[in-house]
């Protein structure tokens, strides 16, 4: 019993965390209208902020007052110099923009701290014991600061003429804009708190924890998840969600493991809603080294047009916003690990079951975008592709997990240039077909269809036409292409791990797509040469 | 948006990125690997922002335009 009441003590305190950080994004979402990706970075902000105050005073407190300024100053800079200039265009055009600060605020504190972990030099306390159980103290310190945290935070939004001019943004921002509320001073202290909040939220975690540069990002899917159980916009809910997801995350470690507890909370938002390129080839002689490099660098480009193929098919053209592409090319290049290594199939063999395995996982995938608006969409599918990546990493059984699967096959085989220009002149191929593919599918009527949702659903549910059977079409012929890109890198890499399906690789695409968006010309390889040569 | 060469060129771009960066660290050798991880991660950040608010056409938002 004692067992039970120490992990809902943990799972409370785990609750605190996630319900800050939930209040952060529903009070964004609420007044700004658009879910705050940067959220989990802005709370490693203030786990680093706290850390600098405590080491250089001895002091908790002037740490915390310190992380918290440095969320403060960060969510009101993200909203001065990038959402404020995007305050009228679309909230994915938000999301993708908080996407890019949580990025650039990682890279900074990536390369100012380092990625070891760091702890707050704490003396240690005996517990207490109350009954059986044993109650840290710091825990009953780190929940009255968050309770504290938040009484500030409901006091401001219902004590004070701010507040008052807040809620009414978030009720009805056209009327409110009417009475006269300016919409600066509003969004001002909005982030203010929000940057302090999420910042705490932050400091909690680093000191039940460790500090390093990930560990926001880490935390921002429970803390989605939280305020979206809870109900977006409200504060209250935010919290309590955030408790109540910190408990069954705790409470169900025992049945489901540490690892899938993270999952699990998608799973109750879900329920609640609905690629690194090989080095330079030893040869001898330059000439050889250049050209060998040049092959790899084809290569590469060649797996990653699939990927891109994949994604603007089901952004370009039908418009459906899918953070987690990754997820797809990884199934696809497990599937082929799998059963070219332990499975002793033949390559083809694991390259279509990779295929076929994406194309399957897209289906649930497309049922959820039905119902979704598309930036909970896009939230949706970054979880999706983060639990497979889960998956991959806790089933070692069958992907051995973080070590991952050396002594994949190659496509063909010995070494090279002879065989490395047959491997290109194969995915090459695979990337023609692809094209003519796409560019047939483009010009049929379906291309029409997908191009007439992505411009006006509404229209084509009025002409009395399904919109959900397209999506869950492109959807799939995305994954399929992501899965067939998959199975050649790990045949060209030999060797997978977790740790190349970060999110971070479907952002590079996305990138990818964003760059080349738009002109009528095709390049070949003479621009890649010449783009090649930009530092 | 939506065009194919757009999948092939961002494609190419995005790999100069990637490959260029490596060669930067030729050029500044005080940067090391893993710090060019950060450095990579935080430009893909900045080109996601700067893109969204600088060019949208075709882009986030924007979708409804015409081709």
């Amino acid at each position: 019993m004692a067992f039970w009441i120490e992990l809902l003590i943990s799972g409370l305190v785990a609750g605190l965390i996630i319900g800050l950080s939930a209040l952060s994004i529903t009070l964004v979402f609420g007044i700004a209208r658009f879910p705050n990706a940067a959220t989990g970075d802005t709370m490693t902000v203030g786990a680093y902020g706290a850390l600098l105050g405590h080491r250089a005073t001895n002091s908790l407190l002037v740490g915390g007052l310190t992380g918290a300024a440095a969320g403060a100053i960060v969510g009101f800079l993200g909203y001065w110099f990038i959402f404020r200039k995007l305050a009228h265009r679309s909230n994915v055009a938000l999301l993708v923009a908080s996407i890019g600060l949580a990025f650039v605020l990682r890279a900074i504190l990536g390369v100012s701290f380092g990625h070891s972990q760091q702890v707050f030099q704490l003396p240690l306390v005996r517990p207490w014991r109350i009954g059986d159980v044993p109650v840290h103290p710091n825990d009953l310190v780190l929940a009255g600061v968050c309770a504290t945290i938040l009484a500030i935070v409901f006091a401001i939004l219902h004590l004070t003429p701010i507040g008052r001019r807040m809620r009414a943004v978030a009720d009805d921002p056209g009327l409110a804009r009417v009475s006269g509320i300016s919409p600066q001073s509003v969004m001002t202290v909005l982030w203010l708190m929000a940057g302090a909040v999420s910042a705490c939220a932050g400091i909690v975690a680093g000191i039940k924890t460790v500090v390093s540069p990930e560990m926001g990002w880490d935390l921002l899917l429970p803390a989605f998840a939280a305020a979206i159980v809870g109900g977006i916009g409200s504060p209250v809910g935010a919290v309590v969600a955030g408790l109540l997801i910190g408990v069954v995350q705790e409470m169900a470690t025992p049945f489901v493991g540490f690892t899938y507890k993270i999952a699990l909370s998608f799973l109750m938002m879900l329920v609640v809603l609905l690629v690194r390129p090989r080095g330079l080839l030893r040869q001898a002689g330059r000439r050889t080294l250049m050209e060998a490099y040049l092959i790899a660098i084809l290569i590469v480009t060649a797996i990653y047009v699939l990927l891109s193929l994949g994604l603007t098919l089901q952004y370009g053209l039908t418009g459906l916003i899918n953070f987690g592409h990754v997820g797809f090319f990884c199934i696809g290049a497990y599937a082929a690990a799998i059963l070219s290594t332990a499975g002793g199939m033949p390559i083809a063999v694991g390259l279509l079951a990779g295929m076929v395995l994406a194309g399957l996982a897209a289906i649930p995938i497309g049922l959820v975008a039905l119902r979704l608006r598309d930036d909970y969409f896009a939230i949706v599918t970054l979880g999706f592709s983060e639990t497979v990546r889960l998956v991959v990493t806790s089933e070692g059984w069958l992907t051995k997990g973080v070590q991952g699967i050396p002594g994949i096959p190659k496509l063909i085989d010995g070494v090279g240039t002879g065989p490395a220009l047959m491997i290109l002149t194969l995915v090459g191929l695979a990337n023609i077909v692809a094209v003519i593919a796409f560019l047939r599918i483009v010009k049929s009527p379906f291309g029409r269809m997908i191009e007439a949702i992505r411009d006006n659903e509404d229209a084509v549910k009025a002409l009395g036409k399904d919109p959900a059977r397209f999506k869950i079409q492109v959807l799939v012929l995305g994954a399929v292409l992501a899965g067939l890109s998959g199975g050649f890198y790990a045949h060209y890499i030999g060797y997978v791990s977790p740790d190349q399906f970060l999110p971070i690789v479907t952002f590079y695409v996305w990138m990818a797509i964003i760059m080349g968006g738009g002109g009528p010309h095709f390049r070949r390889a003479r621009g890649h040469l010449a783009a090649d040569g930009l530092p | 948006m939506g065009r194919i060469s757009g999948a092939l060129v961002g494609t190419l771009l995005l790999m100069g990125f990637l490959e260029g960066s490596r060669f930067l660290r030729d050029l500044l050798p005080f940067i090391s690997a893993v710090e060019m991880a950060s450095i990579r991660i935080g430009v893909v950040g900045l080109a996601l922002i700067l893109f969204t608010i600088y060019r949208p056409q075709g882009l986030m938002g924007d979708y409804t335009r015409r081709k």
